[in-house]
């Protein structure tokens, strides 16, 4: 029986030391697709100074107007073209419907332009392959896929640890996605309100997995650095039938990984319980990771660490419960203040700031380059740039969105079929 | 007889093997090893370029060697793969203004030869932010095909350059970095 007392694994340094995102030379930014998730990527950015938001791009009027209110001194296009051709835009971060990625990547890849496409990186197999492909074809770019949660220092904290033994042997792994909405967008135009809801649409949906769930599940293969086998999946049309949607609002799958662990993962749109949260089962502890902190629950046979003496200890049962209690609001401060944590962003702010950093990176180390060795082939300044790769902040580049996306769109397609599908290595050679 | 003499050293010069000119290549790399009151501390640059002309026939025996060669390097490319500490480190050495190291030699002496391996003893000019300073310091010159790659180590301070050792603070206090630094490279040239 583990024990009923957590303990929460906290980074002891606070992360600012090391990121100070002022003091990056700006990488000037394009923001293409400006839906609500471009929204998200925009508000962020005005509060990053090391990635300038320069341009936006929407196909639709109105997105595209609302962009520009949210951000008055970018240049506003209504084609992608027309973005790419601006010579002010240095980096792209490409938040259009999946299924849209490919051709957008490859234009601004070929424009000279670092990438950020968000994740899935495609809603095809091929897709993300040629993404893939032509990321590496193109080394002077910074391609990084949207795969925020690797560039998420509580987690980067967790990872020698779990890496090291933390956990014991390796048992399981269990993720949690909850939420109760629709995932679908009104519009009064009716082609309009069928474009924006393709998550809808079978033949263009990655579904939950693909399009929410990939996230969870790769920092479960990153944290065992292992790529799942075989994935099976389950699920149904729960909540939403009325609109006669076909793509499952609620899903679960279980991933085989080599040496016999799994993952159990559950995504749902018609039940908020519990949230979202990420659990490591080992046989000397569990591991919970829900936003930016992690508890730990040892067993009563695992090993004395040392520091686990001196660690704070919280309750759990399962719900935060409001204490009714004299002087609630005064301890409730003194609490909120020990329990904030030390990462104050978001997964999306560490994942864009490490964006604009790595594209000045590769910058830089491209002109450095030239400027010493003269204009080099392709393979010769990749070789350059991979010995340079330890000076980047962590992101997940396009093998790893690659990856990820793979994995998601079969874990969909175990669903949708209901069958047992093997993940075969050759899927992954680019 | 003074034209007997211009013959006889046109002769001469038209007899000696020809310079050649090698230039950098990929492969090559220079790092710097401090210390500080925290821990110790380690950048590289792997942008080490520039041009070494000589014969390289002449590295085949003991004694001075006529050669030329100025090494480059691109200040803000050494790295330590410390965000922070490069911000540190490029700011110390101001390497917005002075965008290069370099190292322009003098002399070059051949004091040992093992296979194709030269030791020599080698003087010349390091200038670091902006500053200037004579060096001399032991190499050693490897000869394989068209390649050389050139070996050595020395140590320098901060402050002869006119950098003062950076003291950045951090959350855990003021850090104190050493003047000493002690420089080592390997750079190769190709024909």
């Amino acid at each position: 029986m583990a024990l009923l007392r957590a303990m929460e694994l906290r980074a002891q340094e606070a992360p600012d030391s090391a990121r100070d995102s002022a003091a990056t030379p700006p990488i000037r930014c394009g923001l293409i697709g400006c839906g609500p998730r471009g929204r998200e990527i925009l508000s962020t950015l005005a509060v990053l100074p090391s990635a300038p938001l320069v341009a936006v791009c929407d196909h639709y009027p109105a997105s595209l107007n609302r962009a520009r209110k949210l951000a008055p001194k970018a240049a506003g296009y209504d084609a992608a073209a027309g973005l790419l051709a601006d010579k002010q835009v240095e980096a792209v971060i490409i938040a259009t419907a999946t299924h849209q990625h490919l051709p957008l990547v490859q234009a601004a890849l070929k424009a000279g332009k670092h990438v950020y496409c968000e994740a899935p990186l495609a809603h095809t197999m091929e897709d993300a392959r040629a993404i893939a492909a032509l990321a590496k074809a193109h080394p002077r770019s910074n391609f990084q896929s949207g795969l925020q949660l690797r560039s998420e220092p509580q987690r980067h904290f967790l990872l020698p640890f779990i890496r090291a033994g933390g956990l014991g042997a390796t048992l399981k792994a269990r993720v949690q996605w909850h939420r109760k909405q629709s995932w679908r967008q009104v519009s009064p135009n009716a082609e309009r309100e069928k474009e924006i809801n393709w998550r809808l649409d079978p033949a263009l949906s990655p579904g939950l997995l693909g399009e929410l769930g990939l996230h969870q599940a790769d920092v479960v293969s990153w944290f065992y650095h292992l790529r799942p086998s075989a994935v099976t999946g389950f699920g149904s049309v729960l909540k939403w039938k009325d609109d006669g949607r076909k793509v499952p609002d609620t899903v679960q799958a279980v991933f085989e990984f080599p040496g016999g662990a799994h993952l159990t993962q559950e995504v749902t749109l018609a039940n908020s319980f519990d949230g979202e949260y990420e659990i490591f089962y080992g046989t000397d502890s569990a591991i919970m990771l829900r936003d930016s902190r992690a508890w730990m629950f040892k067993e009563t046979d695992a090993p004395l660490i040392g520091w686990e003496v001196y660690a704070r200890k919280d309750q759990f049962f399962g719900e935060t419960g409001i204490a009714l209690v004299a002087n609630a609001t005064k301890l409730a401060a003194k609490e909120e203040a020990a329990l904030a944590s030390p990462f104050q962003n978001t997964p999306l702010y560490y994942a864009l700031e490490a964006f604009a950093y790595n594209a000045h990176q590769v910058k830089t180390a491209v002109e450095d380059f030239v400027a010493t060795f003269g204009e080099g082939d392709a393979p010769a300044i990749a070789e350059h740039l991979s010995k340079l790769k330890e000076s980047r902040l962590p992101a997940a580049d396009a093998a790893d969105g690659m990856q990820a996306t793979i994995v998601a769109l079969k874990a969909n397609e175990a669903v949708l079929t209901r069958k047992r599908i093997e993940i075969l290595d050759e899927w992954f050679k680019v | 007889m003074k034209s007997l003499l211009l013959l006889a050293g046109l002769l001469a010069a038209a007899m000696a093997p020809a310079q050649d000119t090698y230039r950098g290549k990929p492969g090559s790399k220079l790092t710097i090893d401090g210390d500080s009151n925290v821990h110790k501390w380690k950048v590289e640059s792997l942008a080490v370029g520039g041009v070494f002309k000589l014969t390289a026939a002449n590295l085949a025996k003991t004694g001075p060697v006529d050669a030329a060669a100025k090494v480059t390097l691109i200040t803000r490319s050494l790295k330590s793969n410390n965000k922070r500490m490069d911000e540190v480190m490029h700011a110390a050495l101001n390497a917005d203004t002075h965008k290069t190291i370099e190292f322009d030699l003098d002399q070059l002496m051949v004091t040992q030869i093992k296979d194709k391996e030269a030791s020599c003893q080698c003087r010349g000019t390091v200038k670091i932010n902006g500053k200037t300073k004579v060096i001399t310091l032991p190499v050693t010159i490897l000869e394989r095909g068209d390649k050389l790659t050139v070996k050595g180590a020395t140590e320098l301070k901060m402050t002869d350059f006119g950098i003062k050792p950076p003291a950045p603070q951090l959350p855990t206090g003021s850090v104190t970095t050493k003047d000493e630094v002690k420089i080592a490279f390997e750079w190769v040239v190709q024909k």
